[in-house]
């Protein structure tokens, strides 16, 4: 059963001066009939693979190896320019600190409010709000807005929100290191839990190699936008690091 | 269709949109009331008693809240929807929920200032002891027409502002020409004959004028401008959603 299923998928992204169209290029383009030129670069290149349920898989790969565009693409946030993506199920992504909150409610109308863009209902937001505000720690602190919260505290809220809401599939892309030590224990217990589980999908990334080969079964290795390598945990996490010695 | 699946998301929007508005003002709610009061009071200053337009014997002020009603309701829909995906920026680009949520909230969040709006109506029409009659009734078609014609319009603009921003300046311009174009300040009536069919191009006219026509006066409306404004409420909402959905993706990308 396949969970997620990327055919031939590219995407590109604007860089460079001229990033913004305005009116006056788009109407200045018309006038004169020439099509004006934007700089473009490939984050991911022609990728195809696929990812089963009850798979954790990570993903390595340098900075700008388009790790987080595939997490995005995975979760709808961006859409291919080639190729089809087809997904099963609930997606959960913790794909930055903050991701989803509204930085003027606070941390308990956040709950709700994030939860629900997830997908959820009201009733059930509110049957999970408690085991929410337990697991985050952030009993005190929450009726403040949460612009007023630190990395650490959005890490918390968005990690416990995201994974009580039961989603079919979670990507986290490293956000979980901004959480301390204790926290990251709580965590990474509960994805253990979430991962044990025969009918979830985990997509992890992290530059915290260890703790990859620890929780994936699977890994890829990322790089300039398409799959170097795909296989074994371990061994994909090991190749990689030889790649990275100077 | 997804939408209904998130449809307590709008709700959240929408509630969030409202406090966010009064919570911090002084009067609350009293606003959505003050800004079409106090336009009736100077248009009815300007154009009543220094100009005397034509309001075919309605009194002038409840001539012209008639319109201010569902003009405010159209206008604010396309003024404030055009920056809101913009606004939301950190929201959009990180986490996927129907995006159409953004513009839709800000035109409901407009319809619950209508509504408020309205009551104040009520007791206009009650003070200026206007005789309702059946074509009132009519409102059940014209209220969703305007519905429309303000979903698409927020749809449009959203769109089109988060990719040239420029038109975040040129829009309450555009607007400002717009409700010159339409009949708030004046009725129909009082146009020269050779120009009644431009307004044909105008979508909210027909809406405007019908809603006077069948509050106030009792009358049926104008068929053929109301005609028109039905086409262009459904046509733009049809294109506007179909815009904003092959769009999407390239907006998220620039945002």
């Amino acid at each position: 059963m396949t969970s997620i299923v990327f055919d031939r998928v590219s995407k590109q992204y604007f860089k460079g001066p001229r990033y913004f169209p305005s009116l006056r290029d788009f109407l200045g383009a018309l006038a004169t009939g020439k099509k004006v030129e934007y700089e473009k670069f490939y984050a991911v290149r022609d990728m195809t693979f696929a990812i089963n349920r009850g798979e954790s898989v990570g993903f390595v790969g340098n900075n700008g190896a388009g790790k987080t565009t595939l997490l995005k693409l995975i979760s709808r946030v961006a859409l291919p320019d080639r190729g089809t993506i087809k997904t099963e199920g609930k997606i959960a992504g913790l794909l930055e600190l903050g991701a989803g909150f509204h930085p003027e409610l606070t941390g308990r109308e956040n709950i709700m409010f994030n939860g629900m863009l997830l997908g959820n209902s009201k009733q059930e937001m509110a049957e999970k709000y408690e085991k929410i505000l337990e697991f985050s720690g952030l009993k005190s602190f929450i009726d403040m807005p949460v612009k007023h919260f630190s990395s650490g505290m959005y890490a918390r809220l968005g990690f416990a929100v995201a994974i009580f809401t039961d989603p079919d599939v979670l990507l986290v892309d490293e956000v979980l290191s901004v959480g301390d030590e204790a926290f990251q224990n709580k965590c990474i217990e509960k994805m253990e839990v979430f991962f044990g589980s025969e009918q979830k999908t985990v997509v992890f990334v992290t530059h915290n190699l260890d703790l990859m080969k620890r929780f994936c079964n699977r890994v890829l290795w990322i790089d300039k936008g398409r799959i170097r390598s795909d296989g074994n945990a371990r061994e994909v996490v090991d190749e990689y690091r030889k790649s990275q010695v100077v | 269709m997804e939408l209904w699946q998130y449809k307590n998301l709008i709700w959240l929007f929408v509630q969030r949109d409202l406090q966010a508005r009064y919570k911090q003002t002084f009067l609350g709610v009293g606003w959505a009331v003050i800004q079409p009061l106090f336009l009736m009071l100077v248009f009815s200053l300007i154009f009543d008693k220094f100009l005397k337009v034509d309001s075919s014997g309605i009194p002038y002020p409840i001539f012209s809240y008639a319109a201010l009603l569902p003009w405010l309701f159209i206008s604010r829909s396309m003024n404030v929807a055009a920056t809101s995906l913009i606004g939301f920026k950190a929201l959009v680009t990180k986490v996927y929920f129907p995006r159409e949520i953004v513009p839709l909230s800000i035109m409901v969040s407009s319809l619950v200032d209508f509504a408020i709006g309205s009551l104040v109506f009520f007791i206009m029409l009650l003070h200026f002891k206007v005789d309702v009659g059946g074509w009132g009734l009519f409102l059940v078609f014209l209220v969703p027409m305007m519905i429309l014609l303000a979903g698409a319009l927020a749809l449009i603009v959203s769109t089109l502002t988060a990719i040239f921003r420029d038109l975040q300046f040129a829009m309450p311009l555009f607007v400002q020409l717009w409700m010159y174009a339409s009949p708030v300040i004046y009725g129909l009536q009082g146009i020269q004959k050779t120009y009644l069919p431009l307004f044909y191009l105008n979508p909210a006219a027909g809406i405007i004028d019908s809603f006077r026509r069948v509050i106030l006066l009792n009358q049926a409306p104008n068929w053929g401008l109301l005609a028109s404004s039905g086409i262009w409420a459904v046509g733009l909402f049809v294109f506007g959603y179909w815009l904003f959905k092959k769009l999407e993706g390239f907006v998220i990308d620039i945002l």
